[in-house]
Formats: structure tokens, sequence, C-alpha cells
């Protein structure tokens, strides 16, 4: 079993550490919360790859890189994320454990160095501003970034119905922004997201690692040390407020195949209990092989290629996304709704219900078999109050009931349908 | 026949057995883990589309897609397809079909056993009939028509059509819709019986379990059967490509690139110096810490999707350049030159020392995974190498095996590019 320990390291800052030896590679990752909003989402996310740029030991690109590969090839990385109505920026790095290199060599102490001086002491000029050009440069791929979302069409299409059915929430922000907000960013922007995130962010910072966290811990503390930070709200998230109308979007671009992604909102409270009863309803619904969706739509029916269900439990939203042909549009759409009546009348079998658990069952057990799913999981449960270790999880599974999934069914109403069309589909069909 | 092998360096060993089957069973136990990941798999992909049994006389040629749509239909059986099965035991069930290989797999942390079962058995126990069989031409269809407007799956495959005139590598895996049309049972029993002779197949297995758990349910569910020699027919690949451009207009924000160049191959497999020392070179020269990463950076010419790979198998071999720009043609044209000036200058020594040590921490970093070790098993086990033989060469390999190796490949008169970008 692994040992697990939470420990303070300033106000509102957390470390978090799970000593193992079951992996080659010690992970550390910073994770700064702020809240998701308009005139920030933008910086925030160029903020989370311009640090990742370059330190003030490695003040290019290039001298990073050739460091990197010098400590074995360690990956070093910045991303955001939303995680509720919260943006999430994540720092991490991956490196080869000391005892692991071909001379002997320690690079573990310059991988944390590396990963913590490039947040808490970045290569800032005399002005307090970062370097122009690497400005300018992480500003034109954050801009071809965005324009790239409409690549992956499955993506795009389930991006679009969330942005549509939480527009007058925080959580219906693209995560990199739009277009207009990367655009317009300054240098100044993205300093001052910084200082926001570093004086007030929750923040939590894991370490997974054979050897004792420690020296991690004690770096960021000591950066702490003499500074004043609030954290107004760890999270501000509040569940979806259901659309009055029924929000229809369509759209047409050059595709060959098909989208139609269905947006529903849920309603349960939010003990732990309550929102792993929701988390099985939906992989009944659409989850595995085992599923509703996937054993009539799919196989079945044969209206799709894949037609999936995914719930987020911070916002109350379900998500059923589909591929299929476009004149299978009324039939795929009828189809998914049906097997939502079905489980709101609670006609299924125990085990199909059973399945489903013991696929959840299953996948929960495996977290603790890779550093980047143990640190996503923990993550995951930064904002709650306890975290909650994979074997809590799986008992709290293994109470779930026929009729818990009844009662969770009967409050998922639709709410959002969006279609993604070919150029020759007649819109409004 | 049982052995194990050790690599106390990495701390990770390999137990093998050779079964009477003629199955290659390898499995790496990892107590520490919770989980545990198996592969069934057969020397069978995309590319097989002309063989003959040894005993027969004529070579056969199948549609195109056979491979993986066998795949799909081997989830089936006469009572309920094996999703259903693996539903009682909880594990995570897939199946996947490349170019020269068909697996089929699973991960689970509880019933191991079980799950194992259920996958010895489907895999030997066709089941098609006519009716099965145009059902699963819709299912596939729809999966075709997703690849269709997938911009890097058709940036892949027309680099491949305008690098190789008759090798198969240039045909879509899932075929078309319609060469699937042409899929009867028949044909399908066919390829089984070819393919899926057991001499041909191997089984790979990490994570929470124990090797001779393993070996016990293999030799009570293997089946001992005749071999089978398969002969694929042989193609005749000339060493020139077919065009230097080609481009295709498909919705994407930044237009995408894609350069091949086509190694001329003596025999049909690479050896593992070969790999080792392409991979070396590949980042030397494309790496994020390579000059010409630089240049065509801070020229915004290229953006973080940038990167190469060497893609082989039997009977083909390129190196894959690919990456997204405003302007492909210039990228394809600095590229070219900064291969030339390393021809001239010599590759530095100092990036290769690095770049030999980041490819040892991601050797090493596979055995983090139950997953990635499987797949690094079943690599080794479809080259017929030991498990550890790659990593061990990646210590060994010199300055000079490098250099030796950099004139062989990424020749511009044997190249070409692809590209995908909105009307």
């Amino acid at each position: 079993m692994d040992q697990f320990k939470k420990v303070d390291l300033a106000s509102g800052v957390e470390g978090f550490s799970i000593c193992t030896d079951r992996f080659k590679t010690s992970r550390i990752s910073v994770n700064m919360f702020v809240p998701l909003r308009k005139e920030t989402v933008s910086a925030n996310a160029l903020l989370s790859c311009l640090l990742t740029r370059a330190t003030r030991k490695y003040p290019t690109y290039t001298h990073l890189n050739a460091k990197l590969d010098e400590l074995y090839g360690a990956a070093l990385y910045g991303d955001v994320a939303k995680v509720g109505d919260m943006q999430m920026l994540k720092f991490v790095i991956a490196v080869l454990d000391d005892k692991y290199t071909l001379n002997g060599e320690v690079i573990s102490g310059d991988a944390t160095e590396l990963l913590l001086s490039m947040i808490f002491d970045p290569l800032l000029n005399d002005e307090g501003l970062f370097d122009e050009k690497d400005f300018e440069s992480e500003k034109r791929l954050l801009v071809e970034r965005i324009k790239g979302e409409i690549n992956e069409k499955r993506i795009y299409a389930i991006k679009r119905t969330e942005g549509e059915m939480c527009k007058n929430e925080p959580y219906g922000l693209p995560k990199y922004g739009t277009l207009e907000d990367a655009q317009a960013l300054t240098n100044a922007d993205v300093v001052n997201a910084l200082k926001y995130a570093v004086d007030n962010a929750f923040i939590r910072v894991n370490v997974i690692s054979e050897s004792y966290p420690e020296a991690v811990f004690q770096s960021v503390s000591e950066f702490f040390k003499d500074k004043k930070r609030t954290v107004t709200q760890k999270d501000i998230t509040k569940k979806h407020i259901p659309n009055d109308e029924l929000i229809q979007i369509s759209e047409k671009m050059d595709v060959t195949q098909a989208k139609l992604c269905m947006g529903f909102s849920a309603d349960f409270n939010d003990d732990l209990q309550s929102r792993i009863n929701a988390r099985v309803t939906a992989d009944l619904f659409g989850g595995g092989p085992y599923s509703r969706l996937f054993k009539t739509v799919r196989e079945e029916q044969s209206l799709c290629y894949y037609c999936a269900a995914r719930i987020n439990l911070k916002k109350r939203i379900l998500m059923v996304d589909s591929g299929i042909l476009e004149e299978n549009k009324e039939k795929a759409y009828n189809g998914i709704l049906e097997q939502l009546s079905v489980l709101q009348q609670g006609k299924f079998d125990e085990s199909e219900l059973l399945a489903s658990k013991m696929a959840l069952m299953d996948s929960a057990k495996t977290v603790c078999d890779t550093p980047a799913e143990l640190d996503g999981w923990y993550t995951a449960y930064a904002l709650y109050d306890t975290a909650v270790t994979t074997d809590e999880f799986v008992e709290k599974i293994n109470n779930v009931t026929k009729q818990d999934v009844i009662d969770i069914a009967n409050s998922i109403k639709l709410d959002t349908v969006y279609f993604l069309g070919s150029e020759n589909f007649e819109k409004g069909e | 026949m049982k052995q194990t092998f050790i690599n106390k360096e990495l701390k990770e060993s390999c137990a093998f057995y050779q079964h009477k089957s003629g199955v290659k069973i390898y499995v790496a136990e990892k107590p520490e883990y919770s989980s545990a990941y198996a592969i069934f798999g057969t020397r069978y992909g995309s590319i097989d589309t002309a063989f003959k049994r040894r005993e027969q006389q004529e070579f056969i040629t199948v549609p195109e897609g056979i491979a993986h749509f066998l795949e799909h239909k081997l989830f089936e059986s006469e009572d309920g397809d094996a999703f259903s099965r693996y539903a009682k035991t909880g594990a995570m069930a897939n199946a996947y079909t490349s170019f020269d290989r068909t697996c089929y797999l699973f991960s689970c942390s509880s019933n191991f056993e079980e799950s194992f079962r259920i996958l010895l058995d489907f895999v030997q126990n066709p089941y098609f009939t006519e009716a099965t069989v145009q059902k699963e031409q819709g299912i596939i269809g729809q999966e075709i028509n997703m690849y269709d407007d997938s911009a890097p799956w058709r940036l892949l495959f027309n680099l491949l059509n305008a690098l190789y005139h008759n090798h198969p590598v240039k045909i879509d895996i899932a075929g078309t819709r319609e060469s699937i049309a042409k899929i009867n049972a028949d044909l399908l029993y066919s390829c089984y019986n070819t393919f899926y002779n057991l001499n041909n197949m191997f089984i790979c297995v990490a994570g929470n379990v124990k090797a001779e758990d393993v070996f016990k349910i293999a030799d009570e569910l293997l089946r001992n059967t005749e071999p089978v020699y398969i002969d694929r027919a042989r193609v005749d690949e000339p060493e020139q490509i077919v065009k230097s451009k080609v481009e295709m207009n498909l919705p994407v924000a930044t237009p995408m690139f894609a350069i091949g160049y086509k190694e001329t191959c003596e025999s049909p497999t690479r050896t593992i110096k070969e790999r080792v020392c392409t991979d070396v070179i590949l980042k030397v020269l494309f790496g994020s810490a390579s000059p010409l990463y630089k240049k065509l950076f801070d020229a915004a010419l290229i953006n973080d999707s940038f990167s190469a790979e060497y893609f082989y198998g039997h009977g083909y071999s390129s190196i894959i350049v690919e990456g997204e720009s405003q302007q492909p043609e210039k990228v394809y044209d600095i590229i070219n030159q900064e291969i030339e000036s390393v021809r001239k200058n010599g590759i530095d020594k100092n990036a290769f020392e690095s770049a030999k040590k980041s490819l040892y921490g991601s050797c090493v970093s596979v055995y983090n995974s139950v997953e990635n070790t499987v797949m690094s098993m079943v690599s080794a086990a479809f080259a017929e190498e030991g498990i550890f033989d790659y990593t061990e060469y990646v210590k060994d390999m010199t300055y000079e095996d490098v250099c030796c190796r950099f004139e062989n490949i990424l020749k511009k008169e044997f190249s070409a590019i692809s590209v995908v970008k909105s009307k």
C-alpha cells in the first residue's frame, strides 16, 4: 500500500505526497486553481505555456530542451484545464529516478529546481515582463491551437455543445479562451495572471516518488515564507442551471460523418455516494460495451460508429456524443432518448448494472498503476475537502442500487442539442 | 521450453514459454502493480492482401481492409459476443489492427484468470455468417467515414501513396466502402485459417499475474494445430517514389504537412541497430533542442505539433516528419538544407550524447506502466528479438554507428511532401 501524506506549506498551498518505489520515474506537479473568467481565461492559458519556455538558468527554449535531454529526457510541460467553474494551471516534471541513470548521475535535484524556478522565479526582464519574442511566439501558438480546435470534429462538437449549454456560466468559456481573447493579449496581462495565481490561487503540489518529497515541499514553503496570500474562494463552481427552453444548434462543414451531441442537465446531492450513483448511471447509459447506448443504438440498430455518455460531476452535466450518417439524425436522436427512458423506468437488468459497477471498480483500481493517473486522481479531489482513495471509491460503487440509478436517471433532462452536418445537409431538418 | 530473461539494471524480468502449439508466450510479473494487461496477437495486418499457404498452388488476393474486418467479427460467437462475456469480469477489452499485426487485448485489476480464458477462447473460435457480415459492413462503413474526415489520417495515407508504387502499406487499414462490400464469410474463414494459426501468434502479459498461472491456462486452452507456412506474395517496390507532392482540401485551421523519406530496403525488416541509430538521428536533427527546430520555430514556420518518427514494417521503411505550417514548402526546403549541412559538417557530438541519454530515459520509462510494458514485449516478440535488446543497444551504440547510419537515410531524391489544407 502506498503511503499518502498531506501537509500545509503556506496559506492556501498544500503538499500531497505519494511514496512508492513502483515507478521508474518521479513526478512532481504544481496545480494552481483560479476562477474561470472571460477576462483572464486566455492569459492563464498563455501563462501555462510561456513559463515552460525558459528559465533564468536556461534562458532559451533550445537551452532548456538540451538540459531536459541531459536529464534523460525529462518531460516538462504546462497546460490549463477546466475543473467545474475553476481553471487549473498545471505544471509537471517527470524524470527518471536517480538509480536508473547510466553513470550514477543524480538528476532529481536539477529536475525539481527546473520546475519550481520556472513558476516561482520566472525569467522576466528589467521591466518585469516576459521576453517579448517568447511572448509573441507563445501567443502565435495559442492562436493556432484555438483555430485548430475545428480539426478534431468529435471534440469540437462536444465543446460547442458545452459552450452553448453553459453560455451564462463560467464553465461555458472555452479552455483557452476565444480567438479574440487570445489575439488581444498583452505581455502585461500574462504577468498579471502569474501574479494572481501566485498570490491568490489555491495551490496543490503533488509529489509521486520513492524518495521523501521533503526537499520539494521545503523549497515551496521557503518561497512563500514572507508572502501574503489570500485565497478568497477555493472553488466557485455552481451546478448548471437548466436552460428554460431546449437549445438547438445546427452547423455545416465539409464532413463525411455527421456528429450529434446532446447535453442533459442532471441533479443530485454533493456527497460522495450521490456523485458515485451519478457516475454509475452515466456509465450504464453510455460507458463501456455493456452500456445501453452501445448495445442498442450502435450494435442492434447500427445507427452510429460511436455513441457515448459521460458526466461532469461538478457541473451536473451529462453529455452524449455520437458519430452518425446524417440521414440517421432523427433515428439516433430518438434512439438515445429511448434508452434514457429505459433507465428512468428501471427497465434494465441487474446484470447490466453489475457489469457497469464491475467495470468502474476495475478501472478505479488501475489508477494506482501510472504516475500520471495517480496525479490526476488526487488532483481531481484537491478541490473537495477530503481526498478519496481508490479503495473508498470502489466500496461506494458497490453500494449503488437499481433504485439509485432510476432516481438519478429521472433527474436527467435534455437541455441542448447540437448537430454538425455536411454542406449538403438541409438545415433545420 | 521455458526460460526467464532478467535485466538487473532495469530491475525487470520476463518469463518466456514456447508453447507446443507454436504460440510464443511472454509474461512480465509486476506484483507491486494492481492491474494486468494481456495481448493475444497475430502477424496479420492490412498489408497482407496477397498470400497462400505453402501447400496451395495459387496466391489469393483478398479485399482491402479484410484483416480489420476480421478483427471486428472475431468478437462474435454463436451465443453472444466477447464483450458480454467480459462484462461479467469487469475487464476492459479492445482490439486493434495495424499494418502488420492484429492484437486482442484486455486490462483488468481483478478476475484475471476468467478474462484470460475468454481471450484465449474467442480468438480461437471464429463464427461468421452472411447476416453478421452484412451488419458489420454498416458499422465499418461508419468507421471509414470517420477516417475520411480525419486530416492526420488522410495526410499519412496521401503521403504513403506518394512514396509507394505497389507496397500495400499505402492502402487504408479499414479499406474502402467498396472493398469491404466484397467481404463474405468464406473469405473471412480463409484468412482466419491462414493467419490465426497458433504458430503465427504470440501472447504477452504484464502486471499483477504469475507466469506459471498464465502458462497453465495456456496449456489447458491452446489447441494443438498443424503448423501453417504462409507465403506472402512478393511486392516489387521500386526505389523511386511515385510523386514528390500531394495536396488535399479538408477543413483544418493551419495547413498540415507530412514529409516522407523513403528508405531503400535490401532486407524486409530493420535491425535493432538501424532502428536505434535512426531514433537518435531524428532526435538530434528534429528534436526541440536542435538548431533546425530553433530556426523553423523562430521564423514562425512550425508550431509545437512538429515531430519526426521512424515508420517501418515488413518491406517498407520511411522517416516521416510532420507538423503544421502556413508555408509547408518552405519547411521542406529548410529541412533538406539542414540535412545537407549536417552531412557536410557531421553530427554534433554533444547532441548525440544528450539524445542517447534521452532515448535511454524513455526506454526505462516504458516499464512504468503495464500497458507500455506489454507493447514493448509485443514489438520484441514480433521482431523475434530479446525483450531488453533495444534498451541494451541504446546503451552500447557509438557515435560512429550513428554517423554511419546517417549516410544511408534521409535522401532528398526519395522524399515527398503531403499537405492537407482548407479550400
